[in-house]
């Protein structure tokens, strides 16, 4: 459902009802896409607001990734380790959000700390896909994209590591935007991985993505790492500029072995789409790709081993009391934390220690630099880059949850983009057994109005976008 | 007369100076002005570490540890740089510490200070940046109290921790370092050295080039020289015996004035230093030369001027500059 259509909804039948229909719709879809609801609190904020609207997102439900801080609703990452914390403050893209009208209606489930592909790994059970339920939505911001899929919010915030956002917009057949980094501030997100994550917006069209992109964006002076820079996101989406002239590179390292035939296809398709726009294609070479998803693990699991200290279990959140201090946050965080989470821990612990420094991490962030230059060059002769989103499309529940190496490799085209921070956007471009493929637009620093127009246009001139789940 | 120092004793100093003279905390809005009030009051979701919340650094705080810098005749680094160093600790609410470690603020100065044998230069390795932890607090006593419990009022006051080399040859170099380093801290305005915990000391020791030992928890001036005194006849105890300096961190027992073992080589931690990816690289070279200007008329320059200007006898201009208030006076 797209924002407009909320928005007619609401004053229409007014904002009781619109939320009365997305707990119903919730409830029915049964995807376990939200591990808190707040329903009652959401109605006593948006009637507040009432009469005050004007906001661009008045009276509009979204649903907000896990990770992301908001006051007075539970936050808990996806794990048993923040059990019961609730944050005193809200992030800063939630501010954002209830200064344009926006509802918050509850929190979206997700891999544990965001460290997934499938969001299997959440504490509070797996996501159901509402192309196929026996199929994972994605990860790891698997909730809000299988909420914004099944009908139950029209918008939703993921966060995006390593593809984070864009995956499971792939999986579940939605729009989903990984901003450059320091266009959306993180203060408030939970961080897994600070140098490599941004926020990223979710919904059924590019057009809303743009919105919800535009309410979150720009700089906050509270996260140093924001940028200072101001999008021009609204003449993007002029319909008088298409794509007309653009140059588009197709680099030929996304199209690896493990790629689909109807993925590949579906993906060629969209470029003779685009070509018949009138933008052209030449095949580009970014050779370091081979190397991107080791440094991107190396250096993920680097920064979380220490972002995730933080949890003792003495301030907030789970807590295990058995004789001292060293026994209980000890014990704390073996129960809190999940398989794949103390896993990441011992990576990263192991990549920083003394003797490994270099080897790994040290290795990692040259690799980066070599990646990031891949870019650079690629974006002298082009607009954009133009790949498959995922190699293929959503597969099943407890397929590949005991084999992180494999889960780890499906990744393989989307964390090269946050290695080197440059924004890109994933879009239905086509099925496979009726299960969603998703095409990834990638573009220069700060160049997000550039590939939310391409992926507009591309949206126009299609039905991809259109088909529901449960239409066959 | 060249002073001897027959036993080589080679002493390197690590100050920690809160600069509390700031207003608010090196990361976030929270008054660095705590003493006395109730505890966890002065706290916000940055010093806290509450999951999601971001340090941001105060450019004032930078601004001190530049002016520090250039008392003591360091170099300034063009771009500094944040590190985490990773340690779990209760009073330590993220699980590590934001320090520098690589591009500390400044580097390579040199104090002068009265030796055992007339003027003495000390040369100074760093002066870094860093955040205070929280305060462990105990019912009653230590060792009798059932819990520990823990103010974070403390946890994020500006700290910046001064390195000198190994160049100080008795604990009565140590101490006149200290007093001069206290003076000169004075001038510059940017710590009430009288506030409790506004300077704490660590001592690295070694004799006859034997190993060093790095003495912890000096908190007072005077415990300096008193802990350097017994350290220095610990290891030459040891010599004697014919055995050897076990290279090792030691606490300073303040009621009892010894030093005790708390932790050997082997144990040392592993701090996992990397840079810190919330703050980005501070690029300062411009800010240099405000603060220059800025800087306060220091104790050897006023030193010089109050002998060449009023005729004072060098004896008594250091006692006149020796102390920042009687110095004001005399103007
Ligand atoms: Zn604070």
């Amino acid at each position: 459902m797209s924002i407009d259509r909320v928005r007619e909804l609401v004053d229409s039948v007014g904002i009781e009802e619109v939320l009365h229909r997305c707990s119903e719709r919730i409830e029915e879809n049964k995807l376990n896409t939200f591990i808190t609801t707040d329903f009652e609190g959401a109605l006593t904020r948006a009637r507040k607001r009432d009469g005050n609207g004007g906001g661009r997102l008045q009276g509009v439900p979204v649903g907000v990734k896990d990770n992301i801080s908001t006051r007075g609703i539970q936050t808990t990452c996806g794990s048993r380790i923040l059990t019961g914390y609730v944050p005193p403050y809200d992030a800063c893209v939630v501010e954002r959000l209830k200064a344009e009208g926006a509802v918050i209606i509850g929190k979206t489930n997700m891999d544990e700390f965001a460290m997934g592909t499938s969001t299997e790994t959440s504490y509070y059970g797996s996501v159901r896909n509402p192309w196929g339920r026996e199929r994972v939505p994605g990860g790891s911001s698997g909730g809000s994209s299988a909420a914004v899929a099944g009908g139950e919010v029209p918008i939703a915030l993921g966060s995006d590591t390593g593809g984070s956002v864009r995956c499971p917009a792939s999986f579940c057949g939605v729009v989903g935007l990984k901003p450059t980094y320091g266009g959306v501030s993180r203060y408030g997100l939970i961080s897994y991985a600070n140098s490599l994550e941004q926020i990223g917006p979710i919904a059924t069209s590019v057009g809303d993505v743009a919105l919800l992109f535009d309410a979150i964006g720009g700089y906050d002076r509270r996260d140093s790492t924001s940028a200072e820079h101001e999008f021009d996101t609204s003449s993007a989406l002029d319909s008088d500029v298409g794509v007309e002239g653009m140059r588009i590179g197709v680099p030929d390292e996304y199209f690896g072995e493990g790629t689909s035939g109807a993925v590949r296809d579906s993906v060629w398709n969209a470029i003779h789409t685009f070509e018949d726009l009138g933008a052209t294609y030449e095949i580009v070479s970014m050779p370091h790709t081979r190397y991107a998803l080791a440094a991107y693990y190396v250096i993920a699991m680097s920064e979380a081993s220490s972002n995730l200290a933080r949890f003792d279990g003495l301030r907030y959140g789970y807590r295990v009391e058995e004789g001292d201090w060293h026994t209980s946050f000890s014990r704390t965080r073996r129960e809190g934390f999940g398989e794949e989470v103390k896993r990441r821990i011992l990576l990263g612990t192991y990549a920083l220690s003394a003797g490994y420094h270099d080897k790994y991490y040290l290795k990692a962030l040259k690799v980066r630099t070599l990646v990031k230059r891949d870019f650079e060059t690629a974006f002298k002769s082009c607009d954009l880059l133009l790949a498959p989103t995922m190699p293929y499309p959503a597969f099943k529940l407890g397929e590949k949850i005991d084999d992180p190496l494999s889960l780890y490799l499906s990744d393989v085209n989307t964390v090269p983009i946050n290695l080197a921070g440059v924004p890109a956007i994933s879009l239905p471009c086509g099925f496979e057994d009726d299960l969603p493929i998703g095409l990834q637009l990638i573009g220069n620093f700060f160049c997000e109005p550039t590939i939310l127009r391409a992926a507009h246009c591309f949206e126009q001139s299609t039905d991809f976008h259109k088909r529901k789940p449960g239409d066959v | 007369m060249a002073y001897e120092n027959r036993d080589r004793v080679k002493i390197g100093l690590e100050i920690h100076v809160q600069l509390n003279r700031l207003k608010t905390k090196i990361f976030c809005g929270c008054t660095t002005n705590y003493h006395g009030d109730p505890p966890n009051t002065h706290v916000c979701p940055v010093c806290l570490g509450l999951p999601g919340a971001l340090p941001v650094v105060n450019r004032r705080a930078v601004e001190y540890a530049i002016r520090v810098g250039l008392a003591l005749n360091c170099g300034i680094n063009e771009h500094t740089q944040f590190y985490r160093k990773n340690y779990y600790y209760p009073d330590l609410p993220r699980g590590f510490q934001i320090t520098q470690y690589d591009y500390p603020i400044a580097q390579q100065g040199h104090v002068t200070i009265e030796g055992e044998d007339g003027e003495h230069m000390v040369r100074i390795n760093r002066a870094h940046m860093e955040e205070d932890p929280g305060r462990l607090v105990h019912e009653g006593t230590i060792d009798r109290s059932k819990y520990t419990l823990v103010d974070y009022n403390r946890s994020g006051i500006p700290l910046l921790e001064i390195v000198t080399e190994p160049d100080l040859r008795s604990p009565k170099e140590a101490r006149r370092f200290l007093d001069k380093l206290r003076n000169i801290l004075e001038y510059l305005g940017v710590s009430d050295l009288d506030l409790e915990g506004s300077v704490r000391v660590d001592a690295n020791v070694s004799i006859m080039d034997g190993n060093r030992t790095e003495v912890k928890n000096i908190s007072s001036y005077k415990g300096a020289e008193k802990a350097l005194l017994y350290e220095i006849v610990r290891q030459k105890n040891l010599i004697r015996r014919g055995k050897t300096v076990t290279q090792e961190t030691r606490h300073f027992d303040e009621a009892r004035e010894i030093t005790v073992s708390i932790r050997t080589k082997e144990e040392a931690h592993d701090y996992r230093y990397f840079p810190e990816p919330d703050l980005v690289p501070l690029r300062v070279r411009d800010w240099v030369a405000k603060v220059k200007e800025e800087l306060p008329e220091l104790p050897d320059a006023r030193k010089e001027r109050f002998m060449t200007e009023y005729g004072v006898k060098a004896e008594h201009a250091k006692t006149l500059t020796g102390q920042l208030k009687l110095a004001q006076k005399k103007q």
